[in-house]
């Protein structure tokens, strides 16, 4: 009975000194490695000084650089190299999504009989025929809009977009209830209206078209969707404007139905055409089916949903 | 030699120690530079010491002054009057971008004579009984990158010239060519604008305004069959500002 406390204690007093005799053998190899550096960071600074005095400020230089250097030592062993490399990357990867503008820089390649050649498909869609509707493709890539009239862009929609709320202020303007604020208000309603339809097509195409085939990107789906300002700004300009015969609500409804026409072909040419790059096996098993789902959808978004919602915003 | 042997070996001695090489290198640093001060205090011919001392007295201290190699003031704060009398006069009198606007004004992208015109502007209809200073920061501001984020997304149309747009240069350009809308809000003092003549004067000088812009930003950017496609946001970003000068 007397004999066991003591091994106990033993024990326990072995297992103490095991623990710290491990702990400085596990801190001098880190601590050489850290001391080897600085002593170099020295004897450079010291070069660099002696080399330094011969120049014509021995004041400034010295200081800079050793300053500069304590500064990143300090950083380097406070931040510790793994982060500092990590910290390195991430401003790497910032840096490369400069790249990224240069995609959304293509939707701007833009000229003028671009534009006006788009506007005469987006106003008379009917003189286009049904073959002329698939963008053309060089190399692998789609064509900038520059050279290619099918081709989505950005400048019209956001042209589009200014432009209809300008009108909408002039006119409240010549009503005579002309506010600042009513730029924001309109400004922002107008992009709710534009974020609604925008998730309506999108999430439409996503529910009928298989993960598989490459679809729209979200930005050649807000060029569709930006694109209906063009009638829209034309029936905005209409309201005013008496008619005979009630001549302008026929010549508005005519832009609506135009702009139906426009966007059902134009989403669905494209749409299937690029599902008919990849394999045919893929492309027989959904051309069937699919491609009705996606006619019956493109109809009623094209038609029913964009008169309702520009009779609105009209 | 002797200092520079003496603090190599410190290093060297601090070594072992981590703490102590801390401390060691603040005082090596501190003593390196008492050292050469005190060195070059007797030679007459380093530079380090002031080449150019301010002269004493009493009545060179009351002086304006300084040292004689300093620049002037305006120079140094960036203001040079005559690029602002230059763009000016270029606004003034657009026929002259037939002959090409010269390189160094495009590139000098100040901002003086922007605020005087905005604030102009702004001082023109609150004596017209408008106070629409807020829109005229908000509209100018959101305006203003707005265009230069578009200028520059256009830009790219010929690779082979890279131009590096700033915004301060687009900033610039909009602020100098905004100098027509002044006179407009100046006109608006005296006679109310909210009538077909009001508005035919308008729509003037809001072309006025973007045929002078179109015209700079497009030989800074050198576009290609895009003079249009850039005068027409130009052209909606004048047109905001007119309507606040026309409509109460």
């Amino acid at each position: 009975m007397s004999y066991n406390p003591y091994a106990y204690a033993t024990s326990e007093q072995n297992g103490v000194n095991d623990r710290f005799s491990h702990t400085p053998q596990q801190q001098r190899p880190m601590q050489i490695p850290r001391n080897t550096p600085v002593n170099g960071q020295g004897n450079a600074n010291m070069n660099a000084n002696v080399n330094g005095s011969g120049g014509g400020f021995p004041f400034q230089d010295p200081r800079g650089s050793m300053a500069f250097q304590l500064g990143q030592s300090a950083f380097s062993n406070f931040i510790g190299q793994d982060n500092f490399n990590q910290f390195q990357e991430t401003v790497n990867k910032a840096t490369a999504n400069a790249a990224g503008s240069q995609q959304i820089s293509t939707y701007f390649q833009v000229s003028t009989r671009y534009v006006i050649n788009k506007l005469k498909l987006i106003l008379v869609p009917f003189l286009n025929g049904t073959k002329n509707w698939q963008r053309i493709m060089d190399s692998g890539n789609f064509l900038p809009p520059r050279d290619d009239v099918n081709s989505p862009d950005m400048y019209m929609p956001i042209m589009g977009l200014v432009t209809y709320i300008l009108i909408w202020n002039t006119q409240q303007g010549l009503k005579g209830s002309f506010n600042p604020e009513d730029l924001y208000y309109k400004l922002s309603s107008t992009l709710a209206f534009v974020c609604l339809d925008l998730l309506i097509l999108k999430l439409g195409l996503y529910l009928l078209i298989d993960s598989k085939i490459p679809s729209f990107s979200l930005v050649e789906l807000l060029c569709y969707v930006g694109y209906k300002f063009v009638p829209l700004i034309l029936a905005q300009l209409l309201t005013n404007v008496t008619m005979p015969f009630n001549l302008n609500i026929l010549i508005k409804f005519y832009l609506f139905i135009a702009f139906g026409v426009f966007l059902l072909r134009s989403v669905k040419f494209n749409l299937l055409s690029r599902s008919g790059a990849e394999d045919d096996d893929i492309h027989v098993s959904i051309s069937k089916s699919t491609v009705k789902k996606c006619n019956y959808f493109l109809f009623v978004y094209g038609f029913i949903w964009q008169n309702v919602l520009m009779w609105l915003m009209g | 030699m002797s200092f520079y042997n003496t603090s190599n070996n410190a290093n060297n001695g601090g070594g072992f120690y981590q703490p102590s090489a801390q401390f060691a290198v603040p005082q090596g640093s501190m003593s390196f530079q008492n050292t050469v001060g005190s060195s070059n205090t007797g030679n007459d011919n380093n530079l380090g010491v002031a080449p150019d001392p301010l002269p004493v007295g009493i009545l060179h201290a009351l002086s304006t002054k300084g040292y004689p190699h300093e620049p002037p003031l305006l120079e140094e704060i960036g203001i040079n009057f005559d690029h602002i009398i230059t763009k000016t006069k270029m606004v003034l009198i657009p026929i002259r971008f037939g002959s090409g606007v010269p390189q160094e004004i495009l590139n000098d992208s100040d901002l003086a004579g922007p605020l005087i015109f905005f604030l102009l502007f702004g001082l023109f209809l609150l004596m017209a009984g408008k106070v629409h200073f807020g829109y005229i920061y908000g509209v100018a501001l959101f305006g203003t990158i707005s265009l230069h984020n578009l200028s520059k997304l256009m830009s790219n149309n010929d690779t082979s010239t890279q131009t590096n747009l700033q915004f301060f240069n687009t900033a610039s350009i909009l602020g100098y060519c905004f100098l027509p809308l002044c006179f407009l809000s100046l006109l608006g003092i005296f006679h109310g604008l909210n009538n077909t003549t009001g508005y035919v004067v308008s729509v003037l000088f809001v072309i006025w305004s973007t045929w002078t812009s179109s015209g700079f930003l497009n030989s800074l950017l050198q576009l290609q069959n895009a003079r249009l496609l850039i005068a027409y946001p130009l052209l909606i970003f004048y047109s905001v500002f007119a309507l606040m000068v026309i409509f109460v």
